[in-house]
């Protein structure tokens, strides 16, 4: 059996550094240079083990739509947790609020800690301020996610892709690689 | 309108192609040309993506297209109607009213470039379930009139096939292989005081008859199906049989009898073609018709276009697993709207930008040359000016002029019914392991005025695009608007009798002139105007390609993700 799939989204405003988090939780690296970092790659896989068992986390990034507001409805579908910035999300999905950028002066934090707390209960959300920079906190936002997300048995029927159509069991057409070559045979 | 302010200028002034528009192919050119390097703003003058094919999210966004339609704002679209017969709360929010709910079949090249281009994970796929074509008693009773197909030899052998098998109990056609007992009994099967369903019956081997729900009756598609249908004499079935087997051969150029026969009779109708080569009788070439999914009558459709459609149903059945009986699938959350999106994310994902709110005012040539070498142009609605090597896009989204061609319009009408109409979505076998979210029903014009049939997609709540308990019904024809609610009427009338209509939108498609389409003039390259197809037609991809390989000099790398890519993808799959 494969290992369970979990959708995870990055949503926020632009600049607030969701793909700087995003690649120092994943690959470890801080670049202050690292728009480009993600182009060509729809979502990154981190494997991460929650109650001793192993689960296959994709995480997806804006790609930078959220710059001009054009971020796509079906960015947002089959998504069973989001890391925000803001209040935008999926109705039944996991949320997580994330305080960016820990390491700056207090004086220039847009956002008070406290603040933050209320907001976040406000969208029973979870908490967390972080800094990819020093990395402080980095892994947290998304252990706690994954873990509440695996307590939510709603959301782990049949993992991603098929949870929206639960209503009707059976009602998605996989498409694998194996079925793509099938050649016709006539009559 | 947008109120631009809040949104941040342009990241620069200057690109290798600009693309005006988030239809499906622009859509399918910014992420091509993206993953071809090349540097791509693509532009919507809407606030929402998808064009022509754009859904709405809600009854009140529908309304608010409708009103705009009416002021004359939608190029290409007239004559919109809103009727609420239930009441609604609120914005009507739960819904998903698609302007494009395609089918796309199995064997489409559009779902093999999907495939390649890595892109079919993006969507849920659902399955096309059967072609329900309503006939009366006495529609069926109409025999075959031709004089039979002397000389040709393959009818004729197709009906001595049938009768062999019929007189030896055992043995049967080629289409009917494997098949060892008769259906046993039949099974009147009501739901909750809806009509009986004279149901499918599953012998020892699997075998089905057609379905059958009052005049609704399945369209025979397997060769199983033709096998059993019980409104087919065994002549009937024969040259149905054989007519089948022509349209998977036709093509092929080592069958040189079918090249001929079709050769000869590629402007032939498709209803004089088969009341002469196959005498078939008039009904079954209506169901047959009725699969090419083409707005006119069978008398209207010529052979060459039928078969195509019809090759490519049959080619497409079986072949997808865990539901033999379907030929082609539908995207959830509405149908192209959705794939729009997809490719659109999938465009910035390789690097292109996406901006909405912000159409071209005007398109010109690139005099100055303080400006650049860019070879165009743009003005935009934000006032910002873009210099660009190439501009793609539909006339309107290039600020030129368009004008309604003189062709056919097309009704289509968009319904809301307050229950889920479920046996239209049964599966059709027991041992298939998917559910159909979306069947299609044909109300035929009758004979006499051989007008056109109207079309009705209906799509069940598994699509994602209406609450639970209820379905929507999208309806295609050339004939009007009162045809296409009385065909609506039948359809509900069979189905859920006491069932209601929560709310319809109706409206009419223009054929727009193609002055300028194809030429290249200075860069700009103007694409075809939309068609109002049911499927996902090929021809959208093969145009695109066209542009791809004018802008690139070659086809070669089409959608293709990057090696490296391909490379960071499978490293982090490890
Ligand atoms: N000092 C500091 N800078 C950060 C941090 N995270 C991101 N940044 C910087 O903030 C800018 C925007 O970050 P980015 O990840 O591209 O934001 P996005 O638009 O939300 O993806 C970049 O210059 C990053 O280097 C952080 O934790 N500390
Ligand atoms: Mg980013």
């Amino acid at each position: 059996m494969a290992d369970p799939t979990i959708k995870l989204l990055l949503i926020g405003p632009s600049s607030s550094g969701k793909t700087a988090l995003l690649l120092r939780y994943v690959e470890d690296i801080f670049d202050t240079d690292n728009a480009t970092a993600t182009i060509g790659v729809d979502f990154k896989v981190k494997k991460l083990s929650v109650k001793g068992k192993p689960h296959r986390i994709l995480l997806f990034d804006t790609a930078g739509q959220e710059r001009f507001r054009t971020l796509t409805s079906s960015y947002y579908r089959n998504a069973q947790g989001v890391l925000l910035v803001e209040k935008f999300a999926p109705p039944n999905a996991i949320k997580c609020l994330v305080g960016s950028k820990l390491d700056k002066s207090t004086s220039s934090r847009i956002v008070k800690t406290e603040e933050g707390r209320t907001l976040a209960e406000r969208f029973g959300a979870s908490f967390y301020e972080v800094s990819s920079k020093t990395r402080e906190n980095v892994k947290e936002p998304f252990v706690d996610t994954v873990t509440r997300i695996v307590e939510t048995p709603e959301l782990m029927n049949g993992g991603v892709g098929v949870r929206r159509a639960a209503a009707t069991p059976a009602a998605v057409v996989t498409l694998n690689q194996k079925m793509l070559v099938k050649k016709s045979g006539c009559c | 309108m947008v109120d631009f302010s809040d949104t941040p200028p342009l990241p620069s002034t200057d690109w290798d192609v600009l693309i005006s528009g988030t239809g499906i192919k622009q859509s399918l050119l910014a992420v091509a040309l993206s993953r071809a390097g090349k540097s791509i703003l693509q532009l919507d003058k809407n606030s929402y993506y998808g064009g022509s094919a754009a859904a709405f999210y809600s009854l009140s966004e529908a309304d608010a297209w409708a009103t705009r339609v009416n002021n004359g704002d939608e190029v290409g679209f007239t004559n919109a109607v809103v009727s609420n017969v239930g009441e609604r709360g609120g914005s009507g929010r739960g819904y998903t009213l698609s302007l494009a709910p395609h089918l796309v079949y199995w064997h489409s090249g559009f779902l093999g470039m999907l495939r390649e281009a890595d892109l079919t994970d993006g969507f849920s796929w659902l399955a096309v379930g059967s072609w329900w074509v309503c006939l009366t008693e006495e529609e069926v009773a109409v025999p075959a009139t031709g004089a039979g197909s002397a000389g040709i030899g393959l009818a004729e052998a197709g009906v001595k096939v049938a009768k062999l098998a019929s007189a030896a109990g055992k043995k049967r056609a080629g289409w009917n292989k494997g098949r060892k007992k008769e259906p046993v009994a039949e099974a009147a099967v009501g739901g909750g005081g809806e009509s009986a369903v004279e149901k499918k019956v599953t012998g020892e081997d699997g075998e089905t008859t057609l379905r059958r729900v009052d005049n609704f009756r399945e369209v025979p598609c397997t060769f199983e199906d033709v096998a059993w249908s019980k409104d087919l004499t065994d002549k009937d079935r024969g040259q149905l049989g054989e007519f089948l087997r022509f349209v998977m051969k036709y093509s092929d150029p080592t069958e040189q009898k079918c090249a001929r026969i079709f050769e000869e009779n590629r402007q032939t109708s498709l209803q004089t073609f088969l009341s002469t080569t196959f005498p078939i009788p008039p009904f079954i070439t209506t169901s047959i018709s009725s699969l090419t999914l083409f707005p006119s009558p069978p008398s209207a459709i010529p052979l060459e276009q039928a078969l195509p459609r019809l090759a490519g149903h049959f080619t497409s059945l079986g072949k997808i697993t865990d539901v033999r009986s379907s030929a082609a699938l539908t995207i959830a959350y509405g149908g192209s709207a959705e794939l729009c999106q997809v490719l659109s994310r999938a465009a910035a994902v390789a690097g292109g930008i996406n901006v909405l709110g912000r159409g071209v005012t005007l398109l010109s040539s690139n005099n100055k040359e303080s400006n650049g070498t860019r070879k165009l142009q743009a003005q935009l609605a934000s006032g910002e000016t873009i210099y660009t090597d190439w501009a793609i896009g539909e006339a309107t989204d290039l600020a030129k002029e368009v004008k309604r061609a003189s062709g056919k319009t097309t009704a289509r009408g968009i319904y809301i019914i307050e229950t889920d109409m479920s046996w239209l979505f049964e599966r059709k076998y027991k041992d298939e392991g998917i559910t159909p979210a979306t069947a299609v029903a044909v109300i035929p014009s009758s004979q006499a005025a051989g007008g056109a049939p109207i079309y009705i997609i209906a799509r069940s709540a598994a699509t994602g695009e209406c609450p639970r308990g209820q379905c929507l019904l999208h309806a295609f024809t050339e004939s009007s608007y009162e045809d296409m609610n009385t065909a609506i009427d039948k359809l509900l009338r069979t189905c859920s009798p006491l069932s209601k209509i929560l709310y319809s939108l109706q409206y009419t498609v223009d054929t727009l002139g193609r002055e300028g389409v194809g030429e290249v003039e200075d860069g700009a390259v103007l694409l075809e105007p939309v068609t109002q197809d049911i499927t996902l037609q090929d021809e959208v991809l093969e145009e695109s390609l066209a542009i791809y390989e004018r802008i690139m000099g070659t086809r070669e790398g089409f959608m293709e993700v990057s090696e490296e890519i391909r490379r960071m993808k499978e490293e982090m799959e490890e």
